[in-house]
């Protein structure tokens, strides 16, 4: 891979020598090529998501509270045009959309591979996905993003990708939690849950990969 | 540039004019309108069509998009208040 397609990968890894922890950073140094793998995938095969700076490795989530519980963690940002109809939805509505088309896909991406799933220090999955708010503002003021992040324990993932469990009960299952710009809303529980292809069958028009680069 | 956010910010009015409680109708509605979804389709076409002849985009080209038409740091919950390095 050319080093123009390498950078934006290295980007979004979390450099070794931001963890906290030994356990964090034995990590993050053992499945580098795959994380780095990881973040080239979607930066070509799905380039209207953005891989925030390095967010990308083995953080710990927050509200596990002691411990050093070390989730597979990646913060992605949704490019999207204003939509009337993805305004109309309430900020639930539209959590719940974006959990529908993307948590699926990029867990499977994240899961790719078997040494790391057999990890046992890998102990979940974090996908934190985040999008412009759509609302009416000047154009000197901020843009705000609406945020949810869903965590997945190993053996919910596990299940879920092998097939033994619903989308239905990995949602049950999962912890979600949502942001309007910094204010944190109420946990998530997901009243529906639509199919959502897109991501599996939307092809970009026009859309020209680099050479060398494929995506499945 | 400009434009597209005079644009932008048109579509955004309208829709919170017409704004109500989602319908599986509506729902419905978004999910058939998966080109809300790719922007840097739009944006990459805005900067190499300007000669109106079909072109390719390259991944170049929409981050190339994507930095210029961002609008500034935003207002989002830190990566600091849900995740530990």
């Amino acid at each position: 891979m050319s080093r123009a397609v390498a950078a934006p990968a290295d980007r979004a890894l979390l450099p070794l020598d931001q963890y906290t922890s030994e356990k964090g950073r034995e990590l993050g140094r053992k499945y580098a090529e795959e994380l780095r793998a990881l973040a080239s995938g979607i930066y070509h095969c799905l380039p209207w998501l953005e891989v925030t700076e390095h967010s990308l490795g083995f953080y710990r989530p927050k509200h596990l509270g002691g411990g050093d519980s070390r989730y597979l963690s990646m913060r992605v940002f949704i490019e999207q045009e204003a939509s009337p109809d993805f305004a109309r939805l309430t900020v639930a509505n539209q959590a719940a959309a974006m959990y529908a088309r993307y948590v699926a896909a990029l867990l499977k991406r994240m899961a790719r591979s078997q040494a790391l799933t057999a990890d046992p220090g890998v102990e979940g999955f974090t996908i934190i996905l985040e999008w412009l708010k759509q609302s009416v503002r000047a154009a000197s003021d901020r843009p705000i993003h609406e945020t949810v992040a869903v965590f997945v324990d190993k053996a919910s993932a596990l299940d879920f990708l092998a097939g033994r469990i619903t989308p239905r009960a990995l949602a049950d299952r999962a912890d979600i939690r949502l942001w309007d710009g910094e204010t944190s809303l109420e946990n998530l529980r997901l009243t529906r849950l639509p199919e959502d292809d897109f991501v599996s069958t939307y092809r970009m028009k026009n859309y020209q990969l680099d050479p060398g680069v494929t995506c499945p | 540039m400009r434009r597209d956010r005079l644009h932008a910010l048109a579509i955004v009015a309208a829709a919170l004019l017409t704004a109500a409680c989602a319908s599986s109708e509506e729902w419905a509605t978004w999910k058939e309108h998966p080109s809300h979804f790719a922007s840097g389709e739009h944006l990459a076409f805005s900067i190499r069509n300007r000669s109106g002849a079909p072109t390719r985009v390259t991944r170049e080209d929409i981050a190339l998009a994507r930095s210029q038409g961002w609008w500034g740091k935003p207002i989002t919950v830190s990566t600091e208040q849900i995740l530990e390095k």
